[in-house]
C-alpha cells in the first residue's frame, strides 16, 4: 500500500491514500518528492510544490481550478485554498467562461503521460 | 460465439435484445400511482411497476418529457408485457402508452380507475391481468445474444477519491472494450462532465456531436448563472468534499473515465430518448443519480454500472444496477449494496485491467439473468426529470 499517488506527471497535487502526518517524506516513483508540513485525510490532496494565488491546480493532468491563496509545497489542498472556476453564478457574468474550452488545454492529449506513481 | 462477448437475452418482435422480462405496470399519472403499485406487487417480483410524480399540471416540453420516458419504458426491450393504470382525466395518455408497447410487440391492457368503478375493483381486474401476463412471459426463454447489442448505461454516484482513481477507469475500461466489440455505452449527467468536456470533445467523430457537447454544459453553466448560484452549493456534494474531493472540474475529471479513454463520441441526446448510435453517446440528464438512471434506461440501455465511492442503494425497476466501489470500507460497511470490490486497485493488489476483467464478466453474467444487490434487495428507484414547475 503506497501513501500517495500522482495521476499524471502534469499534476501539481498527489492524493493521500493513507491518513498523512505532518513532516511525513512523500518520494514518487518519477523523482518528484514533498514533506508534508500538515496532517492530510485519506483521499485528500497534497501540494507537490508551492501553487502561487490565481495559478491552475492540476490533477488527471487538467485544471481542477485555481489557488485562493499561496499554497505552500506539502500543505492541504482543499475548498479553503481551491476554488472551481466552472457555474459560479455567484461571481457574475464576467467571471464565466466566455467561449466553450474545447481547444484547452492545446496539450492535453499529445504530451505523452507516464501514468501514475506511487510514494 | 465465445464466453467473452455472448450473454443470453430475451430477442424482442422489433429486433432488440432484453437482459429481463418484467411485466410492466405503469401509473399515467400519480393518482393512479398507488393502485399501479398494488397491481404490480400482486405478481412481484416479475411485474414491476413505474411510480411517478408527474402526468398532470405539466405543460410543454416538460409534459412532452414525461409522456416520451413513459412511453421509452412500455417500448423497453427489458419489458415483456405492459399493464396502463389510468385515472380518466389527467394529461398523459393511456392509448398512446399502451399503443406504443403493442407496436413493439407486446401484449397490453389498460385498466382505467374512474370508469372501473375506484380502487378496489381497479386493483383486482388489474392483477388479474398482471397475473395472467407474467404466466405467459414465464414460458419465453433466454436465447444466445452478442454483447455488441447491449447499451451499457454507466454511471457514478456517493464518489470519493476512489472513484476517479479505481472504479472510474475500471468501469471505462470495461467501456472501451464493450464499444470495440461493437457495443454502445451511454453516459449522463451534464454537470458532471462540466471541467472535462474538452477530453470527450477530442473524441468526438462530428462536430455536430462536439458542438453540443458544449452547448449543454454551457447551458447548466447558463442556468446556474440566470439563478446567481454557485453551482459549488450542490457540486460537489457535501459527502464528496468530505471524501476529499474539492471542485467540479475534479470531481468531473474523475467521473468522466467511466465513459473510456477512446471510445469514440457519436451523439448527445435528449432526456431519455433513444440510443441510436454504436460507440459513446451522451445523454442531457441531470446529475440526481435516480433521474439520470431513469433516463439512461429509458434511452435503451439493459444493464446499468454504476461506480460509488460512499456507497448508494439506487436500482431501477427494469434494467439490473450493478455497483462497484475502490473503497474497501464501503465494500465491507454496504455489502448488501455492492456487487463488486475494486478497492485492490488502490491498495495495489489488482491492477486496473484485472479489475475491469472481472467487471466485464459480471456485465455479461448479469445480462444474461444473474440478479445484482439492487435487484435482490427491491431497490427500483425511478424518477422522471422535471424541467417546469407543476401548473
Amino acid at each position: 500500500m503506497k501513501a500517495a499517488l500522482v495521476i499524471s506527471d502534469r499534476d501539481n497535487v498527489a492524493t493521500a491514500l493513507v491518513p498523512l502526518e505532518a513532516g511525513q517524506r512523500l518520494d514518487f516513483n518519477g523523482g518528484a518528492s514533498v514533506m508534508t508540513v500538515e496532517p492530510i485525510a485519506s483521499g485528500h490532496k497534497v501540494a507537490l510544490r508551492s501553487i502561487a494565488v490565481g495559478e491552475a491546480v492540476i490533477k488527471y493532468g487538467s485544471s481542477i481550478g485555481v489557488a485562493s491563496t499561496d499554497i505552500a509545497a506539502g500543505a492541504h489542498v482543499h475548498t479553503h485554498n481551491l476554488s472551481s472556476t466552472r457555474g459560479r453564478g455567484d461571481l457574475g457574468p464576467t467571471t464565466s467562461p466566455s467561449e466553450p474550452r474545447l481547444a484547452e488545454p492545446p496539450d492535453e492529449r499529445s504530451v505523452p503521460d507516464k501514468g501514475p506513481v506511487r510514494a | 460465439m465465445t464466453p467473452s462477448n455472448g450473454f443470453l437475452g430475451y430477442r424482442r418482435p422489433d429486433g432488440r435484445v432484453g437482459t429481463r422480462n418484467h411485466v410492466l405496470v405503469v401509473p399515467t399519472v400519480i393518482c393512479s400511482a398507488v393502485v399501479a403499485e398494488r397491481v404490480a406487487a400482486s405478481a412481484a417480483p416479475v411485474s414491476v411497476a413505474l411510480p411517478h410524480l408527474a402526468g398532470c399540471g405539466q405543460l410543454g416540453p416538460d409534459m412532452r418529457v414525461t409522456h416520451e420516458t413513459l412511453a421509452a419504458y412500455c417500448a423497453h426491450p427489458n419489458v415483456g408485457a405492459v399493464l396502463v393504470i389510468a385515472l380518466g382525466c389527467e394529461q398523459v395518455v393511456a392509448q398512446m402508452l399502451s399503443e406504443t408497447a403493442r407496436r413493439h410487440g407486446k401484449a397490453s391492457e389498460i385498466v382505467a380507475i374512474q370508469s372501473e368503478g375506484g380502487t378496489v375493483r381497479a386493483t383486482e381486474k388489474g392483477s388479474r391481468i398482471v397475473q395472467a401476463f407474467a404466466q405467459s412471459l414465464a414460458v419465453e426463454e433466454r436465447v444466445p445474444c452478442d454483447v455488441s447489442e447491449l447499451i451499457l448505461s454507466v454511471k457514478c454516484g456517493g464518489s470519493d477519491y476512489t472513484s476517479g482513481l479505481a472504479s472510474n477507469p475500471a468501469l471505462g475500461r470495461v467501456t472501451d472494450r464493450l464499444v470495440d466489440l461493437g457495443g454502445s455505452a451511454v453516459l449522463g449527467e451534464i454537470a458532471e462532465i462540466m471541467g472535462a468536456e474538452h477530453l470527450l470533445a477530442a473524441r468526438a467523430t462530428n462536430a455536430n456531436a462536439a458542438n453540443q457537447l458544449i452547448q449543454v454544459i454551457t447551458r447548466v453553466e447558463t442556468e446556474a448563472r440566470a439563478l446567481g448560484l454557485d453551482i459549488r452549493g450542490t457540486q460537489p456534494s457535501p459527502g464528496n468534499i468530505r471524501g476529499g474531493l474539492t471542485t467540479i472540474e475534479e470531481k468531473s475529471l474523475g467521473a468522466t473515465h467511466k465513459g473510456g479513454e477512446r471510445a469514440p463520441l457519436e451523439e448527445v441526446v435528449g432526456y431519455a430518448a433513444p440510443i441510436r448510435k454504436k460507440g459513446l453517446t451522451v445523454m442531457d440528464t441531470p446529475g440526481l443519480d435516480v433521474e439520470a438512471v431513469t433516463g439512461m434506461v429509458g434511452g435503451g440501455a439493459q444493464v446499468v454500472v454504476f461506480t460509488t465511492g460512499l456507497g448508494t442503494p439506487t436500482g431501477n425497476p427494469i434494467a439490473p444496477v450493478i455497483k462497484i466501489t475502490g473503497n474497501a470500507r464501503t465494500a465491507r460497511q454496504m455489502a448488501d449494496n455492492i456487487d463488486m470490490d475494486v478497492s485492490g486497485i488502490i491498495h495495489d493488489t489488482e491492477t486496473l485491467d484485472m479489475a475491469a476483467d472481472r467487471l466485464f464478466a459480471e456485465v455479461v453474467a448479469v445480462a444474461s439473468g444473474k440478479p445484482t444487490a439492487a435487484e435482490t434487495l427491491g431497490h427500483r428507484e425511478f424518477a422522471i426529470h422535471r424541467r417546469n414547475p407543476t401548473i
